[in-house]
C-alpha cells in the first residue's frame, strides 16, 4: 500500500514548533493531539508526545533516584558518623577508603591521615602481616577470605595508646566491579580490662575463700597464717613479708606480734637478726619504722625507695635487703587491728596492687579479728582454769589439782607397778611470822617457799600448796624409800636456809610426813591421811625432820641413812679391813692365790660383810673410794707377804665392781696401786663380773689388754650367772674362770647344777683357761670336782675368809692344804 | 476459523486455529494502563495457561501511554506471550511500534512488520 504524501501546512508546523518550544522551556507535560488522519504529521506528534512523556518520566525518575541517593548517602553518613564502632572500608588493594569518626577516636588518626594507607602495614600488629599478605590476593579475586563473615578479637596499633584489643567483624562487598572489605571494629580495651578485673577479682575471691577455709577448716592457726603469707607473697610477687596483729601486753603497752613471718630470706645473717631482735616470739614494741607506719597512720604505705624514704628509720644490721615496701593497715571498722608488710616486689608497689587485693586485705583483717577474739576467749578460759587449779599466791597447783594428779599417779603406778611418794610439809612456827611481821610478809614467805620447792623438784614431780603453810609434793618414779628420805632431807635443808623478805631475815624450818605407794603393798586412796599422820609424828618428835608412815620402811630408811653417815666415818677412821680366802690346787694341795674380801669392822656391830653396806655406799657415791682402798690394800698386803717370804708364786685376787671398771682412770689407778705397793703385776689378779664385760665390751677389752700386757691377770667371777657370752672368753685376755658358788653348792643334789659345773670345767679346759670352783665346803664336792677335772678350788673346806694376820700365821706354819 | 474472540475497550482479540493470537486495535484508540491490563487479561484467558505468539495490528492506535507500554513489556505480559509481531502499516503505528521496541525492551521477541503474512510466518517459528 502506498501512502499519499502529506501536505504540510504552516499551521501544523507551528503546532509542532510550539510543542517543542514548550517542552524546551521545561513543560514536559505539553502534548500535541494528533489528528484522526494518522498521517506523518500525526506520527510526528505522537512521537514527540511519547518522547516528552519518556523525558518527563526520566526526569522524574532521575530526580527521584538522586533524592534517594542523597537520602541514602545522608543515612549512611549519619550511621558511620555516629557509630560507636570504627567503620573502615578497604579497597581492592587493602587501602583505606572510609574512616569514620569512631575510627578516628579509637585509633587517634584523622580520616585524612588514614585514607589511602594500607591497613595491613599500618594498624595491624606485625604478627598479622603474613596472614594478611597470604589471604589478600584471594580476597581481591573472590571477595572471600578466612576472616570474611567472622567476628574475631585481635590486637591493633593506635597512634597514642599503643596496641589495644579490638573486636573486628569483616564483610566483603563488590563495588563497581572490585571487591572491598568492610571492617566494623570495636575497641574492647575496657571490656578486656573489665574481664581481667573480673578474672582477678575471682582469683582474689578464690584466695579469700581458701584463706577463710583454712581457718574455718580447722587448720592450726599458725599454719593458716603461714599459708596466708605465702598467698600474699604470690599475689603481690613479693620476696618476703609479715602479718602482724596489734596487741596490748599485761602492762598495757601496745606491741605488734608477728602472726606469720616469711623465711624466704632467712639466711644465717637474717636468722641472727631475728634471734637477736625478736627473741620473744617476734614481738615488736618499736613503732618507729616503715613496718609500723601503716599501723600508726592507718594509711597504706608504698615505699619504692625505702633507703631515701623519710618515714624509714634505716635497717638494723642483719635485716634482709629492702628494695621496696608495701604496708597495709588491717582495719575492722575504724580500729586498726594489724598490719601486713610486703617487701621487694620487682618494679615496686602501686595502688593497683593495693586495690586489686582489697578483698584479701579485708578477709585477713576478718580472720585476725576472729583469731584475736578466739585467743582472748582461750586466754580467759585458761585464766579461769588456772584460777580453779592453781594457788594465786605461789602459782603452784592447789589442792584440787594436786588431788587430780595424785589420782592419776596412783592409777598409773597401779597399772605399771611403779612407786611414788607423797610428801606433806608445813612450816614450823609460820604463825609467828604472820603475827609478828604481818600477813604481807607471811604471804611473801609462802611465795618464796613455793619457789624453793619448785627449784628442788624434777619436772615430772608435782609441788602444790594445799592451803595456809601446808605444801605437798608428789615424787614420781621412786626407786626405793631411800629416794624419798633423801629428797625430804634436801627439802628440809633447802627451807632451813634463811629467807630475806622486805629486809627481814626469816628462819623457818619444816617438817615432812611421807607416805609411800609401793605396788601391791599400799592403797593410794589412803596416802593423804597416811602422810598427814606421818607429818603429825614428825612435828611431835621435834620438828625439822621427816617421818614415814610405815614403821618398817621408817626403820630401813633410818638404817640406810645411818649407814651412809657411818660409812663416811669408816673411811675417815679406817674401819675397813681385808679378809683373805685361799685358792688351792687340789692336785698339789698348794696355795695358788688368795682372794681379798672386804669387811667393815663396825665399832658397834662388829665385822660386817659387804652386802650390808655396799648398796648404801653405791647410792652415796662412796663405793669408788672404798674400791680404791681395797685395791691398794690388797697390793700392799701381798707385797708385805712377799717381803716376808710368804706366798711364793701365789696371786692376790681382787674383785672389781662394774662401776670401778667404768671409770676413766681405772687403768691408772691399778698401775698406781701396784707401783705404790711395789708389787709385781704378775702377782695381781683382777676378778671381773660378766656384767662389767657385757656393758662396754669394746672399752673393757682395750683396758684389759693393756693391763694384761703389763702382767696383770683377769678372772671372770661367778661365771654362768650373768650375761654370758662365749665371745669374750675367746677374745679377752681371761686366764681364769670361777664357777659360781650357787652351782657348786647344789651340784651334789641337783643334776642340772652338776651338768653346768661339768660344762664350765670342760669349757675352760677347751679354751685353755684355768677353772676355779668357789664355795667348796665338803669332801664330796671336792671329789666330784676332782673327778670332773677341776684343779683349783676355793671354799670353807680349805679356809674361810680370814684376817691377814691369821693367814700369815697359817702360811708361816707351812704345809699343804689337805 | 477463529476458535475464540474477545473484545475490549480498545481491541478485538481472537485465537486462530494456527495457535496464533491476533489482536486488532480499534480505530483511533488511545491506550491507557487500564486498557493494557484489560487486553492482557483477555489474552491470558484465550491462551489458557499457555504462552502463545501474538500478532497485533496497531493500525487504529493513536497513542499508547508510557504505563501501558511498560505493562506490555513487563512481567505479566511475558508470562503469556512468547513472541509478538507488530503490524505497523501507518506512520503513527510505526512510531508507536518503534518506541515500544526501542525504549521498552520487552522480555520476549518483538518485531515490526508491514505484512501480516510475513508476520504469521515469523510467529509460526514460535508456534505451539
Amino acid at each position: 500500500m502506498t501512502q499519499k504524501p502529506v501536505e504540510i501546512c504552516q499551521e501544523s508546523l507551528d503546532q509542532i514548533l510550539d510543542l517543542i518550544l514548550r517542552l524546551a522551556s521545561g513543560n514536559l507535560e505539553a502534548r500535541l493531539e494528533p489528528s484522526a488522519e494518522g498521517n506523518e504529521l500525526d506520527a510526528l506528534a505522537v512521537g514527540l508526545n511519547m518522547l516528552a512523556e519518556e523525558l518527563g518520566t526520566s526526569v522524574r525518575e532521575h530526580k527521584h533516584a538522586l533524592d534517594s541517593l542523597v537520602s541514602g548517602e545522608k543515612k549512611f553518613r549519619t550511621i558511620t558518623d555516629t557509630a560507636q564502632d570504627a567503620i573502615i572500608l578497604l579497597d581492592n588493594d587493602g587501602r583505606i577508603t572510609l574512616w569514620n569518626p569512631a575510627a578516628e577516636k579509637i585509633f587517634g588518626y584523622t580520616a585524612e591521615e588514614a585514607c589511602g594507607r594500607s591497613v595491613h602495614t599500618w594498624i595491624a600488629p606485625p604478627e598479622y602481616f603474613e596472614s594478611y599478605k597470604n589471604g589478600w590476593s584471594k580476597f581481591r579475586d573472590t571477595g572471600q577470605g578466612p576472616v570474611i563473615g567472622k567476628t574475631l578479637e585481635l590486637q591493633a596499633r593506635t597512634k597514642h595508646r599503643g596496641v589495644i584489643p579490638v573486636e573486628l567483624s569483616v564483610s566483603s562487598a563488590n563495588l563497581q566491579g572490585s571487591w572491598h572489605a568492610i571492617g566494623i571494629l570495636r575497641d574492647i580495651s575496657e571490656r578486656k580490662a573489665m574481664e581481667k578485673s573480673i578474672k582477678e577479682e575471682r582469683s582474689v575471691l578464690r584466695v579469700v575463700d581458701r584463706t577463710l577455709s583454712s581457718f574455718i577448716g580447722g587448720m592450726e592457726a599458725q599454719a593458716a597464717f603461714d599459708s596466708v603469707l605465702v598467698e600474699l607473697l604470690r599475689q603481690t610477687d613479693s620476696e618476703y613479708g609479715f602479718v602482724n596483729d596489734c596487741r596490748i601486753d599485761d602492762e598495757g603497752k601496745p606491741f605488734m606480734q608477728a602472726l606469720a613471718i616469711s623465711n624466704i630470706a632467712w639466711d644465717e645473717e637474717t636468722r641472727r637478726y631475728y634471734d637477736e631482735n625478736a627473741p620473744d616470739g617476734f614481738k615488736f614494741y618499736d613503732y618507729d619504722g616503715l613496718n609500723a607506719v601503716a599501723v600508726v597512720t592507718g594509711e597504706v604505705v608504698i615505699a619504692n625507695d625505702p633507703a631515701n624514704d623519710p618515714r624509714s628509720k634505716g635497717l638494723p644490721e642483719g635485716h634482709p635487703p629492702l628494695n621496696a615496701f608495701l604496708g597495709i593497715p588491717l582495719k575492722r571498722g575504724k580500729k586498726i587491728i594489724g598490719t601486713i608488710g610486703l617487701a621487694n616486689r620487682e618494679g615496686g608497689y602501686d595502688e593497683a596492687v593495693v586495690e586489686r587485693l582489697e578483698l584479701f586485705w579485708s578477709a585477713i583483717a576478718e580472720v585476725i579479728e576472729a583469731h584475736q577474739i578466739d585467743e582472748a576467749r582461750r586466754k580467759s578460759e585458761l585464766r579461769m582454769e588456772h584460777m580453779a587449779n592453781y594457788d594465786g599466791l605461789t602459782g603452784l597447783p592447789n589442792r584440787a589439782l594436786f588431788n587430780e594428779r595424785l589420782n592419776y599417779a596412783a592409777a598409773r603406778a597401779k597399772r605399771y607397778a611403779e612407786s611414788f611418794a607423797l610428801l606433806l610439809l608445813d612450816l614450823d612456827r609460820f604463825k609467828d611470822v604472820n603475827d609478828t611481821l604481818g600477813h604481807p610478809v607471811g604471804d611473801a614467805l609462802l611465795a618464796a617457799v613455793g619457789e624453793r620447792l619448785k627449784s628442788a623438784v624434777r619436772e615430772s614431780d608435782v609441788v602444790a600448796r594445799l592451803g595456809g603453810d601446808e605444801f605437798a609434793i608428789l615424787q614420781l618414779g621412786l626407786e626405793n624409800a631411800n629416794d624419798a628420805a633423801g629428797y625430804a632431807q634436801r627439802v628440809i635443808d633447802l627451807l632451813a636456809e634463811p629467807f630475806v623478805i622486805e629486809d627481814h631475815q626469816i628462819h623457818t624450818d619444816t617438817s615432812i610426813g611421807i607416805a609411800l605407794y609401793m605396788p601391791g603393798e599400799s592403797d593410794p586412796t589412803h596416802l593423804f591421811s597416811q602422810a598427814d599422820t606421818a607429818l603429825y609424828r614428825a612435828k611431835a618428835e621435834g620438828r625439822r625432820g621427816f617421818r614415814f608412815h610405815d614403821a618398817q620402811v621408817e626403820a630401813e630408811v633410818r638404817q640406810r641413812v645411818a649407814i651412809n653417815e657411818e660409812l663416811h666415818e669408816a673411811i675417815a677412821k679406817k674401819q675397813f679391813v681385808l679378809y683373805f680366802q685361799p685358792q688351792v690346787d687340789i692336785r698339789t694341795r698348794r696355795l695358788v692365790a688368795v682372794e681379798g674380801l672386804l669387811r667393815w669392822h663396825h665399832p658397834k656391830r662388829g665385822i660386817l660383810g659387804p652386802c650390808e653396806f655396799i648398796p648404801v655406799a653405791e647410792d652415796s657415791g662412796l663405793l669408788l673410794e672404798i674400791d680404791g682402798w681395797v685395791l691398794k690394800e690388797a697390793c700392799r698386803q701381798m707385797r708385805a707377804w712377799h717381803d716376808q717370804g710368804l706366798m711364793g708364786k701365789a696371786m692376790m685376787s681382787v674383785n672389781l665392781s662394774p662401776l670401778q671398771f667404768k671409770t676413766a682412770d681405772f687403768e691408772e689407778k691399778v698401775v698406781a696401786a701396784l707401783k705404790e705397793a711395789g708389787l709385781d703385776p704378775h702377782s695381781l689378779e683382777l676378778e671381773i663380773t660378766e656384767r662389767s664385760l657385757a656393758e662396754r665390751p669394746d672399752d673393757v677389752a682395750k683396758v684389759m689388754k693393756r693391763l694384761d700386757a703389763r702382767g696383770v691377770r683377769f678372772s671372770i667371777d661367778d661365771f654362768g650367772t650373768g650375761y654370758s657370752s662365749l665371745q669374750y672368753l675367746k677374745r679377752l685376755p681371761v686366764s681364769k674362770i670361777k664357777i659360781a658358788q650357787e652351782f657348786v653348792r647344789d651340784m651334789m643334789q641337783d643334776a642340772s647344777d652338776a651338768s653346768i659345773v661339768r660344762a664350765i670345767i670342760r669349757l675352760g679346759q677347751e679354751l685353755g683357761h684355768e677353772v676355779v670352783a668357789e664355795g667348796v665346803e665338803t669332801r664330796e664336792q671336792l671329789e666330784f670336782l676332782q673327778d670332773t677335772g677341776c684343779r683349783l678350788v676355793q671354799g670353807y673346806l680349805f679356809g674361810r675368809p680370814q684376817p691377814a694376820c691369821e693367814l700369815t700365821a697359817r702360811l708361816r706354819k707351812g704345809g699343804d692344804y689337805v | 476459523m477463529a476458535r475464540k474472540r474477545y473484545q475490549t475497550q480498545t481491541a478485538e482479540t481472537l485465537l486462530g486455529e494456527d495457535g496464533i493470537v491476533r489482536v486488532k486495535m480499534f480505530s483511533d484508540t488511545r491506550e491507557s494502563l487500564a486498557d493494557a491490563k484489560e487486553n492482557i487479561a483477555v489474552f491470558a484467558r484465550l491462551c489458557d495457561g499457555r504462552k502463545r505468539p501474538v500478532m497485533i495490528d496497531l493500525g487504529g492506535s493513536r497513542s499508547i501511554s508510557q504505563d501501558a507500554r511498560r505493562y506490555y513489556s513487563g512481567e505479566e505480559a511475558g508470562r503469556h506471550i512468547c513472541a509478538s509481531a507488530l503490524i505497523v502499516g501507518s506512520p503513527v503505528s510505526r512510531v508507536l511500534g518503534s518506541f515500544f521496541l526501542g525504549l521498552n525492551k520487552p522480555a520476549y521477541p518483538v518485531r515490526l512488520f508491514t505484512s501480516e503474512a510475513e508476520a504469521i510466518k515469523w510467529l509460526k517459528e514460535f508456534g505451539p
